[in-house]
């Protein structure tokens, strides 16, 4: 009480000090001679004189003002205003002196802010005097401290009342800390047994335990392993230095993400697993008293301790892999470990913890799973009604999205895969359970009461495995196999790059392109070409950029790549609104539709320009029925007569961008000429009087496509040469860094070597980590279930039924999962694959040869998986057994 | 003799998951009162809310509403680590699933409260082998629960309750997962605590058999207390009056 007190006391001191001196410097500042009439100043005592010795009107006159009778009214008020103003300020500085506290100061401050208003108004004292400008401020001064000194101090106020709270929060604080330290006085330490408890109680768990910890350190290998790996790719992946569309850094970054999100679901399920266990074990401790403290210091050291091993062995194992892909991939990258890897991927792995404790939170409260019932024994809830529905509801899904995945122009989009799997568990849930509850209704369920028991009590959670199982089976072989498989159908890279220079050049390279053709060891091939500009530039930022022949150059390339190509007419039309595509890349790279955008949906019908992108174009701008005719726009809808995926020229952009559009010769002929009509930055059709009109100079972009096979030192010679030419357009360069004028196939090679070896061991490792998964899912299934199924063999055991009979039961348990796995997931991955050939447009021995790959590796993949199904439910019975012979 | 628990207006509501204004109703204000070196039963039909009642008077959860009192200590007021100490110094439990550690051998389940009282080593290991003693279960101190019968787990539970000497012991069920001669030798010895070592017991039970060992019997219906009967005969008529209870529950 006394230091509060004491802080009110110097509080006011403070106030006192401050509003004296406040109202000391406004005291001070009426003496001021403000008022300058003429040349001569005054202040407000002698100005009052002048008014009453000499009257207004002099004062007036001296001013240069009419004279006016109204001022000696203006200017006398002025002075009373003034007088009451200095007479309030002395009472306050009375009742300061005398430390009473009537609130004066407010009123000081309405009379200043009444003087300040009226002080510019006719005949008053600020229109008389000469200097405009002090005699607005000199006003305002006088507010502003009148104003200061009122906010000063209620500022004052509010810091002593906050310092006050303060220091009686401090004292409850502190009389709390004395209180619990008092009732909850505990002193001692534990003796040797209480740790001895501890930790038998933990080992208890340890297989629980070690298998949260390799998952754990497994996730953290791949961290660890994708963050090296993509430092040992870093000189071999050109996207780093050209901007490659894909690039095997991409490809790692993709298969990092869906390793990541595997990790995380495995994490999370094995962690409910365990806390579900070890926490009715801490609810003992808890029940016979231990501390919370001391609680939650063994959980924490149980959790942490875990955390930390498996950032070791992780960190280990992820290097130990970098190092086995360094050397499969040839990499030379030395010094790639350091500890900025380590600061890379532990955050990455915290996050990762992070984000797992807050789902297995979300779960573990939401499920209910802290509590005392046994949630294993609880029947789920079966649907009851609708199941033909549903499931018809399902399959219509998942063929919806098989037969849009295996568009070319979808670009194997995942949405279409996630709608498949979203059919399919309808199809799981609502199958199972109609299958169920039709076969409880008919005649001679109760002989199949037992077997189908399992499923019939736990529909929801039957459901949810067999989807998880076959959602890992569908992505280990319908799509990483393929990624793998198709990668090794990609072939070799030589094939892929034909010409070991391609430019992309205009009519002002000629002078360069006449050094080429006369250059010793080279030999140049030269085609006419019209850039082809996707749309919607401005809405997506980059359109794609492709490039457009005739239908003669098309059959031209094709004879130079292959001698024996017999012509076929590719069925264009002479308005151009025919095309035929030509996916450049390989055969491991995903589809990719030709107006392929960063974040556009594209469509089966392109809207497409013969020029280089028109950057202010927008399909705002015009409206869709006009795109196409030529009184408007420039962007015309195309209609795709054909499509192929091969590497006429090379696979420059992997079908990103670079890929060839055929146009008929009499189309390509006119679109040659397009740019002259067409406005170069919206794509709008201009007349030639409007070009003048508006100042506009069209634009005319790439024109010859020129191929080069050189031999090493012209090819040297060349290199050297094509600085210049890459300098003369670096202007078109600028638009879209994966667009180039020139590819050089020794950088390009290089980099398509890198990818796809990427993506071979991608595709490796992420089927060894779903296989692992699918058989972690069934080891967390068994091990959930264990007690209830220990309970139900006991109960049969006393029911008397035969071992044999009940291992049995528990086989055809376990098969049924096997087998609906197998099923599902068999004919999934099968619509899968045909959709994803489908999609990437493989001829018959690209078929073919997918396919004498993929079928012994599926089968062997899945009798693989019957195999550990088999394992561990012998493993499983074996422990059932055991315990239920015990009753 | 002043009383150990004291209970004014109890109530105890639990809250539906995924429903807003979903609450059950659990206990609907209890009042009685339990007085020193009493062996009071608790009887009702499932769910009458009797496992609930030996929750809160366990200190292991806390009530909704009203009043409870330890030792004239208001629980409301006691802290986290308060209750914690009071359960293991001054409250044993009997559970009717035993609530042992199969992982720690019988002599460390019956010594866990000493240990977690910091008790001295070599005490733990003396009062665990003086109760084991009484109980008869010295022979089983090196094995493990799931070595034993039901019987001799609940007497290692009884054993580990006791361990600490506290002044109540609240038994959920105790005979409820044994059979007849395993039950009574429990019965046994929660007679035996109550009349030697003098200590106040609490039982929740359906057995009237097992009741009629109590001094005085609370009967629970819906959540409230139907009606109270006290032992002042011998125990064959007591257990008559209470199958007489039984039948308006």
């Amino acid at each position: 009480m006394g230091k509060i007190i004491r802080i009110s006391a110097r509080r006011e001191r403070i106030q006192r000090r401050f509003s004296m001196i406040m109202y000391l410097l406004m005291s001070g500042a009426l003496f001021y001679p403000w008022i300058m009439i003429g040349d001569e100043r005054f202040n407000l005592i002698s100005f009052a004189i002048r008014l009453k010795t000499k009257g207004a009107e002099s004062i007036v006159r001296q001013a240069g003002l009419a004279p006016d009778p109204s001022y000696a009214g203006g200017l006398s008020a002025s002075l009373w205003l003034y007088l009451g103003f200095a007479i309030l300020c002395a009472l306050y500085i009375l009742t300061i002196v005398l430390r009473k506290d009537w609130n004066i100061n407010i009123a000081v401050v309405l009379v200043s802010i009444v003087f300040t208003y009226m002080n510019e108004w006719e005949y008053m004292i600020g229109t008389v005097c000469t200097n405009a400008t002090e005699a607005v401020l000199y006003p305002g001064v006088l507010l502003l401290l009148s104003g200061t000194e009122c906010i000063g101090r209620k500022i004052i106020e509010a810091w002593d009342r906050e310092v006050q709270d303060r220091a009686e929060h401090e004292k409850k604080e502190k009389r709390e800390k004395e209180e619990r330290k008092k009732r909850l006085y505990f002193p001692g330490k534990y003796n040797r047994q209480f740790f001895v408890v501890i930790w038998k109680n933990f080992v208890g768990n340890l297989k629980e335990y070690a298998v949260l910890l390799a998952i754990n350190g497994l996730v953290f290998a791949f961290v660890m392993a994708g963050f090296g790996m993509q430092t040992v790719m870093k000189d071999a992946d050109m996207s780093y230095k050209t901007g490659y569309p894909a690039g095997a850094g991409a490809v790692l970054f993709q298969g990092l993400t869906e390793l990541g999100i595997v990790g995380l679901l495995m994490l999370v399920l094995l962690l409910l697993y365990y806390l579900r266990k070890r926490l009715p074990e801490y609810g003992v401790f808890k029940t016979l008293g231990i501390r919370r403290k001391t609680m939650y210091s063994c959980m924490s050291l149980e959790l942490g301790c875990g955390a930390v091993l498996s950032l070791v062995a992780g960190g280990v194992l992820g290097v130990i892999l970098v190092m086995l892909f360094q050397q499969g991939a040839g990499g030379e990258s030395a010094g790639w470990f350091s500890s900025l890897l380590i600061i890379k991927a532990v955050p990455v792995m915290l996050l990762i913890y992070l984000v797992t404790f807050f789902v297995t939170h979300d779960l573990f409260v939401g499920l209910r799973m802290g509590s005392l019932t046994d949630l294993q024994m609880m029947k789920e809830w079966i649907p009851g009604r609708f199941h033909v529905v549903f499931v018809a509801a399902g399959i219509c899904l998942a063929a919806s999205g098989l037969s849009e995945y295996r568009k070319n122009v979808n670009g194997e989009d995942a949405e279409f895969i996630i709608r498949c799997l979203l059919g399919v568990y309808l199809v799981i849930r609502f199958g199972i359970a109609g299958y169920l509850i039709r076969q409880k209704k008919r005649g001679g369920a109760l002989s199949k009461l037992l077997k189908q028991h399992p499923f019939y009590h736990k529909s929801r959670s039957t459901a949810w495995y067999i989807f998880g199982l076959c959602v890992l089976q569908i992505c280990i072989t319908a799509l990483f196999s393929v990624q793998y498989f198709s990668a090794c159908l990609a072939g070799d890279t030589d094939d892929l790059f034909p010409y070991d220079l391609v430019l992309i050049a205009d009519d002002g390279d000629e002078a360069f392109l006449k050094e080429i053709r006369e250059m010793k060891g080279a030999e140049a091939l030269e085609y006419p070409m019209v850039r082809v500009s996707g749309s919607e530039s401005e809405l997506a930022g980059i359109a794609s950029q492709n490039i457009g022949i005739s239908e003669s150059t098309y059959h031209a390339l094709k004879k130079a790549r292959d001698p024996d190509y017999q012509e076929k007419p590719l069925g264009l039309d002479a308005e151009g609104k025919k095309i035929f595509i030509v996916h450049q890349q390989d055969k491991g790279t995903e589809a990719q539709p030709i107006d392929h955008y960063d974040t556009y949906v594209p469509k089966e019908t392109p809207v497409l320009y013969t020029g280089p992108v028109c950057e202010g174009y927008s399909p705002d701008n015009f409206p869709a029925e006009f795109s196409h005719s030529l009184t408007v726009t420039s962007y015309y809808i195309r209609q795709i007569a054909g499509e192929e995926t091969d590497s006429l020229i090379g696979v420059l952009a992997q079908g990103e961008r670079e890929n060839l559009v055929v146009f008929s010769d009499a189309y390509f002929e006119r679109a040659k000429d397009e740019w002259k009509v067409t406005n170069p930055f919206t794509g709008e059709i201009l007349s030639p009087s409007q070009f003048e009109r508006e100042g506009i100079e069209p634009k005319q972009g790439p024109t010859r496509l020129v191929l080069v096979k050189a031999g090493k030192e012209a090819l040297e010679e060349l290199e050297l040469k094509l600085l210049e030419f890459k300098e003369r357009h670096r202007e078109e360069e600028r638009y879209d860094t994966k667009v180039r004028s020139s590819y050089l196939k020794t950088e390009v090679k290089e980099r398509v070597d890198a990818e796809l070896r990427m993506r071979k061991i991608m595709a490796l490792l992420l089927g060894i980590s779903f296989f692992a998964a699918s058989v972690l899912l069934l080891g967390i299934k068994m091990m959930t279930e264990k007690r209830m199924n220990i309970r139900r063999a006991q109960f049969l055991n006393c029911m008397g039924m035969k071992k044999a009979e009940r291992t049995a039961l528990l086989r055809s348990e376990m098969r049924i999962y096997f087998l609906l796995t197998v099923l599902v997931s068999g004919i999934l991955s099968a619509g899968l694959v045909q959709g994803t050939i489908r999609a990437r447009l493989y001829g018959p021995s690209d078929t073919g040869e997918l396919f004498s790959g993929l079928i012994p590796f599926a089968v062997c993949e899945m009798a693989a998986f019957g195999v550990i199904v088999w394992i561990l439910t012998e493993y499983n019975i074996r422990r059932i057994e055991k315990k239920a012979g015990e009753v | 003799m002043g009383s150990v628990l004291s209970v004014e207006e109890l109530v105890k509501n639990y809250r539906l998951p995924n429903q807003e204004d979903g609450t059950i109703k659990v206990l609907k204000g209890l009042n009685f009162q339990i007085e020193e070196n009493e062996f009071v039963g608790i009887m009702g039909k499932s769910g009458c809310g009797k496992t609930t009642l030996l929750k809160l008077l366990g200190l292991i959860d806390r009530p909704t509403g009203g009043n409870l009192y330890f030792k004239e200590k208001q629980v409301k007021e006691l802290w986290p680590d308060e209750l914690a100490d009071i359960r293991r110094r001054e409250i044993g439990f009997v559970f009717q699933d035993f609530y042992l550690m199969d992982s720690l051998t019988v002599e460390e389940n019956i010594m866990l409260p000493m240990i977690l009282d910091k008790a001295e080593e070599e005490a733990c290991f003396r009062c665990a082998r003086e109760h084991a003693e009484h109980f008869q279960i010295t022979h089983l101190l090196k094995k493990y629960p799931y070595e034993l019968s039901g019987g001799e787990r609940q007497r290692t539970a009884i054993c580990r309750a006791l361990i600490n000497q506290p002044d109540l012991i609240l038994a959920d069920e105790p005979t409820g997962n044994l059979d007849s001669k395993s039950g009574k030798i429990v019965i046994e010895a929660l007679n035996q605590i109550h009349e030697e070592y003098k200590k106040t017991i609490v039982m929740v039970t359906h057995d009237p058999q097992v009741a009629s060992n109590c001094s005085r019997i609370i009967f629970l219906k819906d959540g409230l207390i139907l009606d109270v009967l006290e032992r002042m005969e011998t125990q064959e008529i007591f257990y008559q009056k209470i199958l007489g209870r039984m039948a308006d529950l």
